[in-house]
């Protein structure tokens, strides 16, 4: 019964594979990714295959889940940025459905794990930057100086700019999986209180429980449209070269 | 947009008004807007919805500072254990940067806030 409410985000190896010495093992997150892609494929290729007028509800759901990411799309980055759709689209849903499938008592989040957040970020920060030095070259390196910044500042401004700038994919990685973690941290210590109170009080913390996985299928939505907006918003920067976001998003 | 169930539902929603009350055209339509809130609700938050896009940007504050805290002195520590053997200077000067940083991009944030 007295159980770390931290025991859930412990992975065990189901079936260990070695692959020329690399550690290849199934566990419960690599299964859990594994159907949140098979759910997210068949929910936008069979509704997307359906192309009645009065759509059925598989096709409603993925022509909202589509024109919802078209509108982040073109907010963030204008008509130009629908070249990014494949990516921004398959980054969101894949965040959506794993933040939400999560949610399900006795499955797994794979986003409360740093390394899955952590390589989503440094990818498309890696892609940003990448893009921004193929389509402007040396002249990329202006996003360092601030506009307006007199000459005797640059010294100092120069490498908080570095800094801003390298903490951008630190932030992503870090708000997913620490907003997926304290969430799933939180529901564990109301159902340990719940299980440990008993039937005479235990009910209030069972009760809040049901409160909070409400507001956590809330936090799932905003943690995948942030993140997604934020990708869109760097990439828009790079492909731009605005420099620093503020001029597009809202 | 709105699928059988769904449009069941709120034709039951008015029927009730209806017995309730009578034929109170106001009271149906804002039924009517509340179950389509709810709808859009459980589906999909729109992007342009007032409330999704302050309470997004809002949330970001914390990690923007946190995350150049972390960068800033991680800069710094590396610096020092493997450029200049310089403890703890390097990391006393990275973690004041990652300061700097950390609010100029939470300024930085604010500022995109709608008015």
């Amino acid at each position: 019964m007295e159980e770390s409410p931290l025991h859930p985000f412990e992975l065990h190896e189901l079936i260990p594979i070695s692959l020329f010495g690399l550690d290849i093992s199934i566990n419960k997150a690599v299964l859990m990714m594994g159907v949140v892609v098979g759910l997210a494929a068949t929910v936008l290729v069979i509704g997307g295959s359906s192309r009645r007028l009065v759509p059925t509800k598989l096709q409603s759901l993925a022509e909202l889940l589509v024109d919802f990411i078209r509108g982040i799309i073109l907010d963030t980055m204008g008509k130009d940025g629908m070249k990014f759709f494949p990516l921004v689209a398959s980054l969101f849903v894949f965040i959506l459905f794993s933040n939400l499938l999560g949610l399900i008592p006795g499955s797994y989040t794979v986003t409360s794990q740093i390394i899955v957040t952590a390589v989503f970020a440094v990818s498309v920060y890696a892609l940003s930057v990448g893009l921004g030095f193929a389509l402007h070259g040396v002249k990329f390196l202006g996003i360092l100086v601030p506009p307006g910044t007199p000459g005797w500042l640059l010294p100092l401004m120069i490498p908080i700019e570095l800094v801003s700038q390298l903490a951008r994919p630190v932030s992503l990685a870090v708000r997913l999986f620490a907003n997926m973690t304290a969430g799933h941290t939180i529901l564990g210590v109301l159902f340990g209180l719940a299980i440990g109170g008993g039937l005479l009080i235990g009910w209030l913390p069972f009760a809040f429980t049901i409160a909070m996985n409400a507001l956590e299928v809330g936090i799932a939505f905003i943690q995948a449209y942030i993140f997604t907006v934020l990708s869109c918003v760097y990439l828009g920067d790079a492909v731009t070269l605005h420099g620093h976001g503020d001029a597009h998003a809202h | 947009m709105l699928n059988d169930e769904f449009e069941l539902s709120v034709i039951s929603c008015q029927f009730s008004v209806l017995e309730n009350s009578e034929t109170d055209n106001r009271k149906l339509r804002t039924v009517y807007s509340e179950s389509l809130i709810i709808h859009r609700w459980f589906l999909m938050p729109p992007s342009t919805d007032p409330f999704y896009a302050g309470l997004g940007q809002a949330v970001r504050i914390g990690t923007e500072l946190l995350a150049a805290l972390i960068v800033g002195g991680g800069l710094g520590w590396l610096a020092d254990t493997y450029l200049f053997a310089s403890t703890p200077w390097g990391m006393v000067v990275g973690l004041i940067l990652g300061v700097a940083a950390g609010i100029r991009n939470a300024y930085r944030t604010a500022q995109r806030w709608p008015k």
